[in-house]
């Protein structure tokens, strides 16, 4: 068995003696050791770098659409045909009812998240102080949407929502101008259209995109003017990570659907508005693929340039080690541990300066991290975000490091195992 | 032990150079041959066959009753790890590695175990002298005692052959005697065989046999 064991061993080096020979190397050629390390640095720094400016650019720019992409996607809202066609005449104004929104819900209820009614009328409201015009609004989509946030008083009850009681919570902008601070406006009378409402909490856009309107319930919204079923408009809210082909068909098939029903021609451009974000984000998803491309492969230069750098380092040092190789081929080494050893010296120099690499790119991202959010402190808009690499991706780039390693020291290993003892041990 | 027939070996260059023709020679176990001639005889390459550091070209070679062709260079090396020390001229010790690493050398490669290595390590760095240097890396070591190292690299695997190709040349007449007493103490105390390749006379006529080497051929082969 022992026998066996050492003839399975010979020729090789044990773990313990490959690690030792290689740290002894490389400690015997640190000018060289170093010149391939900090090209290794430079390299993995480089591309930590732009992979985290990358995610900075592509977190930022999310953030700001962010809003747009998990909640409206398209709105239908109802318009005035372009054409005659099927008993309708030009100029007819159209309508969407209750009725439409509950069978588009029946219809497309597996297709999107939610379906929305709207009802959205311009108002007066007045105070005893002041008077302002707003957008009074039912509201169901902002509740789901936590788009708002509560500063003063309190939300509507689920009772509430469904009533029709003469309630309801105004934007900060409004409770200022009509009450002169947030606080004084709860539970203060106003007057819409003539009739008081009792102002029962103040709030805030929670979302970049400010919502400025005077939320009611939906029912309350829907007896207001008089208008019967009639809607402003209906928000169809699509699954998160829908593929935008999908959105697509989703847009016309609701279209088709609505002019189907409403007996419009097909070819009528403004009896339905639909207004749709899909464009926006895609053209914004492109421009962010491209980023990333742009910033991978730019990445992947600098780390070939790492890779070439330990390569022709390498090279060298198996150039200058011919004799060693000899002697170790002399003392009954085989090809492959000669293989293995000078594979390893490549792997283990681009790890350990691939991970300094990672470090001081870490750290810089952080730095520039710092120094972006204090700049970007108040901005509304924030173009790059944070930029922090995430560990999957430093586990990942410890990976490409190794891989890098090994590509390195392929042909340096390689022409190492096809020394000439005889030759080798003549040189001087 | 050692059997080469008709061998012959030619470099091929853009002239072409033979270095060994029809070599006839047989090498019994303990025999100390010394292998002198001028230079460019053919000695080192006939070392260098004998090693299996190099092929041949033609003829037949026969190394304890194996024959020696077509191996691969595993194959060699696992021979030459069971069965052959060498030592160079310029010792040719790996210069970041102690002289006790560079005497274990062989051993890790045949798989010794640890303890082993050490006793046989220190055992060897005993017998050449050399216990109090086995920290030190060559470098520090003078030519004489890297020499010592070398042998004793050599000697450490109980090989059957030593080969050694102008052992002496880079050392002073002291240390060349020093050198020579331990080559025939090894032949006499381990009965390993020794092919010794010198152009000193002073050095060849100490061994019990002398093959003078001239154009690749085995001119005289004398023994006492």
């Amino acid at each position: 068995m022992t026998a066996a064991l050492r003839k399975m061993k010979e020729g090789r080096l044990s773990l313990g003696n490959y690690f030792r020979d290689i740290l002894a190397s490389v400690r015997m050629s640190r000018r060289r050791g170093f010149l391939s390390g900090l090209m290794t640095v430079w390299g993995v720094f480089i591309f930590i770098a732009v992979v985290g400016t990358s995610n900075g650019i592509d977190r930022g720019n999310r953030s700001n659409y962010d809003y747009i992409l998990q909640y409206i996607l398209i709105s239908v809202s109802p318009g005035e045909t372009s054409m005659a066609y099927n008993g309708l005449i030009k100029g007819q104004r159209m309508s969407l009812t209750r009725d439409d929104a509950q069978e588009l819900q029946t219809l497309f209820s597996d297709r999107s998240e939610f379906i929305y009614p709207r009802k959205q009328i311009p108002v007066k409201c007045k105070s005893l102080t002041g008077s302002a015009g707003a957008l009074v609004s039912d509201y169901r989509k902002e509740l789901n949407d936590n788009a708002i946030q509560i500063t003063a008083g309190r939300n509507f009850t689920q009772v509430e929502l469904d009533g029709r009681n003469r309630i309801c919570i105004i934007p900060e902008a409004i409770a200022v101008q009509l009450f002169g601070r947030v606080e004084d406006a709860v539970n203060r009378t106003l007057e819409i259209n003539g009739l008081p409402y009792i102002a029962q909490g103040v709030y805030k856009s929670s979302h970049k995109v400010s919502i400025n309107q005077v939320l009611v319930p939906f029912e309350t919204a829907m007896s207001m003017q008089g208008m019967g079923d009639e809607l402003s408009s209906i928000d169809i809210k699509l699954f998160l990570k829908t593929p935008v082909e999908e959105k697509y068909r989703l847009k016309e098939d609701i279209r088709s659907w609505l002019y189907f029903k409403k007996g419009i021609s097909p070819d009528d451009t403004s009896a339905m508005h639909f207004e749709e974000y899909i464009d926006f984000i895609e053209a914004q998803e492109k421009l962010l693929d491209s980023i990333r491309l742009f910033t991978v492969i730019l990445g992947l230069l600098s780390l070939l340039m790492g890779i070439l750098g330990v390569s022709s380092i390498v090279f060298l040092s198996v150039k200058d080690r011919t004799k060693e190789i000899a002697v170790r081929l002399v003392c009954g080494s085989n090809k492959g541990s000669i293989f293995r050893l000078v594979l390893g010296e490549s792997v283990f120099v681009m790890l350990i300066f691939g991970c300094i690499g990672m470090l001081l790119g870490s750290a810089a991202l952080n730095v520039a991290n710092i120094v972006v959010k204090k700049v970007t402190a108040d901005a509304k808009w924030i173009f790059i975000g944070d930029m922090t690499v995430s560990w999957q991706l430093i586990l990942s780039c410890t990976a490409i490091i190794i891989v890098c390693g090994l590509i390195s020291g392929f042909a340096p290993a390689r022409k190492a195992t096809s020394v000439r003892i005889n030759e080798a041990m003549c040189c001087e | 032990m050692i059997d080469l027939k008709a061998v012959c070996k030619t470099y091929w260059g853009d002239t072409p150079l033979t270095a060994l023709k029809d070599v006839d020679l047989h090498i019994d176990e303990g025999e100390f041959v010394g292998v002198t001639g001028p230079s460019g005889s053919g000695k080192s390459t006939l070392l260098n066959v004998i090693g299996l550091l190099d092929s041949y070209d033609e003829g037949v070679y026969r190394l304890g009753g194996q024959l020696i062709k077509d191996l691969t260079k595993d194959e060699e090396a696992l021979i030459r790890n069971h069965n052959i020390g060498f030592v160079f001229q310029r010792y040719n010790l790996i210069s970041f590695k102690t002289v006790y690493e560079n005497v274990e050398l062989p051993l890790i490669y045949r798989g010794v175990p640890q303890r082993e290595r050490e006793e046989r390590v220190m055992s060897m760095l005993e017998k050449m002298e050399l216990t109090g240097w086995k920290e030190h890396i060559p470098s520090h070591l003078s030519g004489g005692q890297q020499q010592r190292v070398a042998i004793a690299r050599a000697m450490v695997m109980n090989p059957k052959i030593i080969l050694a190709d102008e052992p002496t040349g880079a050392l002073d007449s002291r240390m060349t005697q020093e050198i020579v007493n331990l080559f025939k103490k090894c032949n006499e105390e381990s009965n390993v065989t020794i092919v010794l390749v010198t152009h000193e006379t002073s050095i060849s006529s100490q061994m019990s046999r002398c093959i003078t080497m001239n154009d690749g051929r085995i001119e005289k082969d004398e023994r006492r």
